[in-house]
């Protein structure tokens, strides 16, 4: 059964045109899985070194 | 596929051979995110839209670097009409790779047909403001927008999807189904699509089986069985009944609807749209007069502009042939030339001509060529007429010849302005022809321009004889 009024609720304005320069740097700014890797293996990376700088100590 | 650390190809390993990095992760993300992208792809190929654009989102999601899956993206929102979303996909893919990538040519196309890009924008901001009037219970106006909508961007599915529920919501089943239907050609997968032709249609079945199930116990009803005696008589419903006044009731009020309607509805819809031609026409035709009249202005103006080039072209011509006594003036001019040159003929001749030549064309119409001749020609003259003019002057004025003698030294003074002779002898010719007032003027003249000279002190005389 269909209620229109839920219905309605799931349809969302279209982007106009004054409104696709912010969505292009919304979306360039979004992050991906690849980034989270990176960070991740950074961090880890970051981690041992300063492990290995306590060992050292 | 590049190592993330150190950009050298990869190989099966699960690091990098250049620089050891553990690439085991990455290259599983890298490879998910091609597995979406040939999914989104396959999706596309099908018209699975709506499938396409989550599985080409999640690729990006995996790798956002993916230009191949932001292009198609691009291209899968463009055929769903999101104009925009579509340039924000090429832009982005644009910027990450400006040079040999297909984005370029997508935006360049966009951009060169402005007319498309003018229905999408203001597609887009109709199906805004048709949501909005949705918002408002103005479901009317909303469907008015939405069908103007999709004759602009016949492939905006989301504008499509909006006036399928409006018609489910008025239950105008019919144009849902075939609304439904148009939008699962342009996207068969979309979810929403499809849940709402699964709803009409069921509505539809309904309304269907139960138009059946009437039909079916009508016919049941055909006949009555009656029995008289032993026997059973069986009376078909209706026969013998209806074939009486009643079916003539019916035909009338058949018509009489009929009539009604095509008083009410047809009538006044074929006035309306016969008086829209009229005023389409008129409108036409008034713009046509306008161009007509606009025509007609230029023209007359050019007209105006063609008379005046005439009028000068004339003045011209008569310049040239002397109508204004031009050709006249110029042949004074030669024939003082002439008689200049010719050593036989007197300095007086070159001055009867010269003097033949208007003051007014030498200060308006000559041209610089005949100013310089002509004042060549007074100049080399100037002396002896000069002398010429002095010594008749004042034979005329020993005679008492008055008139004679001041038009002589007028002009003997004309041609030399320096003797002071001929200015005292003009002032003495007007004091003797009893015009005082001129006399004056010559002797205040002399006074001023030639004081030290002794006809200054005959002119003071002079002076206080008149008293001025």
């Amino acid at each position: 059964m269909i209620i229109f009024e839920e219905e309605l609720k799931k349809f969302h304005k279209s982007l106009e045109m004054g409104d696709a320069e912010s969505d292009i740097y919304e979306k360039q700014d979004e992050g991906d899985v690849v980034e989270v890797l990176l960070n991740l293996a950074q961090n880890s990376d970051s981690a041992v070194a300063g492990e290995g700088d306590v060992y050292n100590e | 596929m590049k190592c993330f650390n150190c950009g050298c190809d990869l190989t099966e390993l699960e690091y990098c051979t250049n620089c050891g990095a553990d690439v085991k992760h990455y290259k599983k993300i890298i490879y998910t995110s091609n597995r979406l992208y040939n999914e989104g792809l396959e999706r596309a190929s099908v018209r699975d839209l709506s499938g396409a654009v989550r599985a080409l989102k999640e690729c990006i999601r995996f790798n956002k670097n993916h230009i191949d899956a932001r292009n198609l993206l691009g291209l899968v929102y463009y055929e769903t009409g999101e104009g925009v979303e579509a340039l924000s996909e090429w832009v982005i893919s644009q910027n990450m790779r400006p040079e040999k990538n297909v984005a370029n040519e997508y935006i360049n196309a966009l951009k060169n047909d402005q007319g498309r890009l003018e229905n999408i924008k203001t597609s887009i901001k109709k199906f805004n403001k048709a949501l909005d009037l949705c918002w408002q219970d103005s479901s009317d106006m909303a469907i008015i927008q939405l069908k103007k909508v999709i004759s602009m961007n016949p492939n905006y599915v989301k504008a499509r999807q909006l006036l399928t529920l409006l018609y489910i919501q008025k239950e105008e089943w019919e144009k849902a189904a075939r609304e439904a239907e148009r939008t699962l050609k342009i996207d068969c997968g979309d979810l929403k699509s499809l849940r709402y032709k699964k709803e009409i249609e069921a509505v539809l079945k309904q309304a269907a089986d139960n138009k059946r199930g009437r039909r079916k116990k009508k016919e049941e009803v055909t006949a009555v069985y009656k029995t008289s005696g032993n026997e059973t008589i069986i009376q078909p419903v209706g026969v013998g009944d209806s074939l009486g006044i009643n079916v003539f009731v019916e035909i009338a009020i058949g018509i009489i609807i009929g009539v009604c309607v095509s008083y009410f509805i047809v009538l006044p819809a074929r006035i309306s749209s016969v008086r829209d031609e009229a005023n389409a026409k008129a409108s036409e035709y008034g713009a046509q007069l306008d161009e007509k009249n606009a025509e007609i202005t230029d023209l007359e103006a050019r007209i105006t502009e063609l008379q005046a080039d005439i009028q000068a072209q004339k003045e011209m011509i008569d310049g040239y042939s002397g109508s204004n006594g031009t050709a006249e003036i110029n042949d004074y001019l030669m024939a003082a030339a002439y008689a200049y040159l010719d050593t036989g003929q007197d300095n007086m001749t070159v001055d009867e001509y010269l003097e033949k030549i208007p003051d007014d064309y030498l200060d308006d119409g000559a041209s610089t060529e005949f100013l310089d001749l002509y004042s060549y020609l007074r100049g080399g003259i100037g002396s002896s007429v000069a002398e010429r003019f002095y010594e008749k002057g004042i034979e005329s004025y020993n005679s008492r010849d008055y008139e004679a003698a001041i038009e002589c030294l007028t002009r003997a003074y004309e041609y030399n302005p320096d003797s002071d002779d001929a200015l005292y002898y003009l002032g003495l010719a007007y004091y003797d022809n009893g015009d005082v007032n001129s006399a004056a003027a010559k002797f205040n003249e002399l006074l001023e321009k030639f004081p030290d000279s002794l006809e200054a002190e005959k002119a003071s005389q002079h002076l206080e004889e008149i008293g001025d």
